[in-house]
């Protein structure tokens, strides 16, 4: 059985008394009116003291007790009930005077009963018979015409007020015997939920509705004093006085409500328990000895004083705890009906196990206006950890390539994973202070305390002076503003301390986090945060830096870089760093406003331009590489229906085998995404703007927006016109030099080895060994190659590939595939048992040490059945160790 | 703002939205929430943090797993205007609506509190789509219940 709510209403409470027993009980209350009406109306000197002077005292103890007892057996209610019991009550809804002002006329009513006993019934038992059977006519006359009790017993009765006043918080509950249906005849409905009708009447918006209702538990200490303390009227005192009497005491008690209302921080409905509970104490204090007296003169037996005191405190006692436990049941009733009030957590006690579960987990704090302070329940990177709390942290390429996340380590430098070599190479061209570190690199081991804001670097931290450098270099011009050419400019100047550096770049931006754009589509800050370093970097650096300007031509016989506004910039040593450019594959009308590639910030700002100019909603992706999916992503994000149209038969067929593949469409499926396989878009229709994207097959989607995302060329125009040896791209050697000794070559641009990798980090490390031959006599350094790693940054994806990632014959492959998690893991491992490649997907926390092992090759010959059992956590001990030889090669 | 729609719900001839039915997935397995957990974040907060800023979004979802948070508003004075207990689901409203927060809500105690943004809700019910929908439709009940106690209030008030 469910349990009970705090307040059940009638129909929930279990009956424990059946029905009969209840139509027996109104019979004998009913008669007994009867029979007291005779015995009023015959013999006055035994009705009188027994009504006024036992049954009527009696009833207010019943209503603080067991006010639902009295709902059921009360003799008017019996009355009232009659003509619905039997059929023929015409069962109207009351006018709506009479809904809004029967609480009045029942509490004026009231008011005029009791000083009417004053000087009236209290002295004649005719009159208390004619009002008992007024009374008990009026109230089977309103059941006659009125539904449910909207006749009398929850509307006009004059004793509803008393009732309604202490029924709220009842010492024995007993339900509702009458209402077979409910007919919700009457608001607040005393006899439906009568533990909460009190408190929602206080608490009603009506103010009229709720100050009758504070009126009354005003005045009614007033009106017990008055009633037993001024004179009945007779010899000596007039009936006017009597009235005048009982005004003024009226008064003097509503003005104490009030007062009380004004001065004391109580809420409406405990200052009116409060006058309640004042008014039944002086009820008894007095009454009692009514009470006596009416014994004495029933039986002439004398009630003893200690009787009367007893009486008198044992009535105080039940208020006081009626008091106390009314506020209580306002507290719950203000909880359970605030509009603030949260939801409930279901799984309580899963949520503390949980949070049990990660007592001893380090915690992470950020600084900041708002501390925060997180557990880090497994090794992640700072950076995962700042995006899930949402902190303001940028993300690029998450491998510490791109200098997208400084955050200085306050704290517990000494608990985070070690800084490997992409990171320092960002570190060092970042410049911050030594206690900074790339937060998607820096995984949590223990407590550790970071600022979002990096710090400046101190003089201490700044590297010395290299040995050697080419002094005869005097100019060096790179040519490209992206990560190439300015971690080649940076690697200049650290080597030649006073040559010339210019910096050329075509866009209008410093160097920026490229890989970040697709937040230009659907995020509202801009290009804020989206730039790498801060603007003073170049002057720091003493580099020259043009923006927004072409180089349109190479003059290498006077060693001279011509600009497209005309001025020359003579070089010693140019670096090419140009980049590439978005291929697009011959789609016919292609241009067509709506059509889009994207590579720079101008490309996504104009998508979300073109979105909100002309309200898009359908959105085409052709190209389901890394690029294409993170920019489907934000079109999503934008509120896009998006569709991706891949030519392979497979997502990233270059970064995933089959079965990852399968795991990464069911979940870009479930964020939304929806993925068309085999499909190559041919041609685009409509004018004047975009409508539909035919494919090969004869289908056609229509949509607002195609995004072309096939691939990306090198930008070899200004090297081929110089006579540079080309082929898809700038061809370079293994000290990145073209065909001309005095031009290197790096990045998106350069083809070393057959390869044109188009990925940040082998980018950063090529324009590092450029950068450093440019101005080396010796010590000259040579590229070896890059595995290419790759991160798709979607979010919820941890999706790393590297290497080659499908055993030829002859070599073995260890998978890990859980399909209940939905995470897979894959290694490749050559004839010789080297690891030569590997899927990641799910498992962020195996990133760095499978990231190492491939790009050592490492040996995991005898191993493998190790691997095979899953265990691959020994791959990250030999791997640390091994990434800090590394570094110091 | 009190309602106190539900404890008069004659048609239904039960309580519809007291407190006991604004119980959050009251139906979902230990199992079930375990996997939600994998992508909550964990927060501690010290006496005095601010947990929510108003005026700020923050479109995530806070599931106290203990210690007490107090709504405060900046009225006239600042005042608390609610308490919230252990076990209280906290957001809702800026999570599924992305609209700023109205009040400020301070920790009174110590509390941990488990906290999913909007974007890792999305990882879950990509992985989950079964839970997703039941999350998303008891988010909806809640709300509902909410919206029709103040739908009541507004009915009565004419």
């Amino acid at each position: 059985m469910q349990p009970l709510p705090v307040f059940p209403n009638y129909t929930q409470l279990p009956t424990r008394v059946p029905m009969r027993a209840w139509y027996v009980a109104r019979v004998v209350t009913v008669t007994g009116v009867l029979g007291m009406a005779v015995l009023l109306a015959v013999r006055p000197e035994i009705g009188l003291p027994v009504f006024w002077g036992l049954v009527v005292p009696s009833l207010p103890l019943v209503w603080l007790t067991a006010p639902g007892l009295w709902r059921n057996i009360c003799p008017l209610a019996a009355a009232n009930q009659t003509p619905r019991v039997f059929g023929f009550s015409r069962a109207a809804t009351p006018p709506a005077w009479l809904s809004r002002y029967a609480f009045v006329i029942g509490f004026v009513l009231f008011v005029l009963l009791v000083t009417g006993r004053k000087w009236l019934f209290d002295d004649s038992g005719m009159a208390t018979a004619v009002l008992l059977l007024t009374v008990l006519a009026a109230a089977a006359f309103g059941g006659y015409l009125f539904k449910g009790k909207s006749g009398w017993c929850s509307s006009v009765c004059p004793l509803l007020p008393v009732q309604r006043l202490y029924g709220q918080t009842p010492f024995a509950t007993v339900p509702n015997a009458h209402c077979r249906p409910c007919v919700g005849c009457t608001r607040n409905c005393y006899d439906f939920n009568p533990a909460v009708a009190q408190f929602a009447d206080l608490a009603d918006d009506d103010p009229d509705y709720v100050g009758y209702r504070r009126l009354f538990a005003g005045i009614l200490p007033g009106l017990v004093v008055a009633f037993f303390t001024i004179p009945d009227a007779g010899p000596g005192t007039s009936v006017g006085e009597v009235y005048g009497l009982t005004a003024i005491h009226l008064l003097i008690s509503l003005g104490a409500y009030y007062a009380l209302d004004a001065f004391a921080p109580l809420t409406k409905a405990r200052i009116t328990a409060l006058f309640g509970a004042v008014a039944i104490s002086l009820f008894y204090w007095y009454g009692l000895v009514r009470v006596r007296e009416a014994v004495d003169a029933l039986t002439g037996v004398l009630v003893p004083d200690v009787v009367v005191w007893l009486g008198r405190g044992g009535v105080i006692a039940l208020a006081v705890v009626w008091l106390v436990r009314t506020g209580r049941r306002e507290d719950v009733y203000d909880a359970q009906t605030s509009t603030l009030q949260p939801a409930r957590v279901g799984g309580m006690e899963a949520l503390k196990r949980h949070a049990a579960s990660s007592s001893d987990k380090p915690e992470v704090t950020f600084d900041g206006p708002d501390v925060r302070r997180v557990v880090a329940d497994s090794p992640r990177p700072l950076l995962d950890i700042a995006e899930q709390i949402g902190l303001p942290l940028e993300s690029g390429c998450r491998m510490g390539v791109c200098g997208a996340d400084p955050v200085a380590i306050l704290v517990g430098a000494e608990n985070l994973s070690e800084v490997g070599t992409d990171e320092r190479g960002t570190l060092d061209r970042l410049g911050y202070a030594s206690n900074t570190r790339m937060a998607c690199m820096a995984r949590v081991l223990g407590p550790v305390s970071v600022s979002l804001e990096p710090q400046e670097e101190s003089p201490e931290d700044a590297g010395g002076l290299p040995d050697s450098f080419d002094e005869s270099v005097r100019s060096v011009v790179v040519v490209g503003n992206g990560i190439a050419g300015v971690t080649a400019a940076d690697h200049v100047r650290r080597r030649h301390p006073d040559c010339e550096i210019h910096v050329i770049g075509r866009e209008v931006h410093h160097l920026y986090n490229r890989m970040a754009i697709s937040r230009l589509i659907y995020g509202r800050s801009a290009m804020r945060g989206l730039y790498l370093q801060p603007e003073e970097w170049y002057d720091k650096k003493r580099i020259t830096c043009w923006l927004n300007t072409r180089a349109s031509r190479v003059d290498r016989e006077r060693r001279v870089v011509v600009l497209a506004t005309g001025e020359e910039l003579s070089y010693d040593r140019l670096i090419l760093g140009t980049g590439g450019y978005s291929w697009v594959p011959p789609i016919g009308s292609f241009g067509t406003p709506g059509t889009f590639v994207l590579r720079e910030a101008h490309d996504a700002a104009s998508i979300r331009g073109y979105a909100q100019e002309h309200g898009t909603t359908r959105a085409v992706v052709a190209g389901g590489g890394l690029l294409g999916l993170e920019a489907a992503y934000a079109l999503l994000k934008l509120g896009m229906h998006v569709t991706v149209l891949e030519v392979a038969a497979r997502l990233l067929p270059r970064q995933l085998d089959e079965r990852g593949s399968t795991l990464l469409r069911e979940y870009l499926e479930g964020l939304g995404l929806h993925v068309v396989t085999d499909a190559t878009a041919t041609r685009v229709s409509g004018a004047p703007r975009l409508q539909a994207v035919h494919l090969a097959d004869g289908r056609e989607l229509p949509t607002d927006l195609l995004l072309v995302a096939a691939g990306v060329r090198s930008n070899v125009e200004l090297a081929r016109d110089a006579g540079l040896e080309v082929d898809r791209g700038v061809v370079v050697d293994d000290e990145m030099r073209t065909s001309d000794p005095a031009i290197f070559a790096a990045g998106d641009v350069a083809q070393h080895n057959q390869q044109v990798y188009g990925l940040w980090p082998p980018a950063v490390d090529q324009a590092r060994i450029a950068g450093v031959n440019a101005v080396s006599v010796d010590g000259r350094i040579r590229y070896q190659g890059s595995t290419p790693v790759t991160m798709l940054k979607v979010v919820g994806v941890d999706l790393l590939s590297l290497g080659r990632f499908d055993a030829a014959d002859g070599e073995t492959e260890v998978v890990l595939d859980d399909p209940e998690t939905e995470r897979y893991a894959k290694l490749v491992m050559d004839a010789h048992g080297r690891v030569v490649g590997g899927i990641l997907l799910g498992h962020p926390e195996l990133a760095p040490a499978v990231t190492a092992a491939v790009r050592e090759a490492r040996d995991v010959s005898g191993e493998v059945e190790r691997l095979r059992e899953g265990d691959w956590a020994f791959l990250n001990d030999v791997t640390a160790a091994q990434s800090r030889d590394m570094e110091t090669i | 703002v009190v309602a106190s729609a539900g404890f008069f719900d004659y048609a239904q001839g039960q309580t519809a939205s007291s407190g006991e039915d604004l119980i959050f997935l009251g139906d979902w397995s230990e199992a079930d929430w375990e996997r939600l957990f994998e992508y909550t974040q964990t927060h501690r907060f010290a006496p005095g943090d601010r947990v929510i800023t108003a005026g700020a979004t923050d479109r995530a979802l806070y599931l106290v797993a203990s210690g007490q948070l107090e709504v405060v508003a900046e009225r006239r004075r600042r005042e608390k205007v609610a308490t919230i207990d252990e076990g209280s689901v906290v957001g809702e409203q800026a999570f599924l609506d992305g609209q700023a927060a109205s009040f400020d809500v301070v920790a009174a105690t110590a509390v941990e509190s488990l906290r999913l943004s909007l974007t890792d809700f999305e990882t879950f019910s990509a992985r989950h789509p079964d839970l997703g929908r039941s999350f998303l439709r008891d988010l909806g009940r809640i709300l509902s219940l909410r919206l029709r106690a103040t739908t009541e209030q507004l009915l009565r008030r004419r």
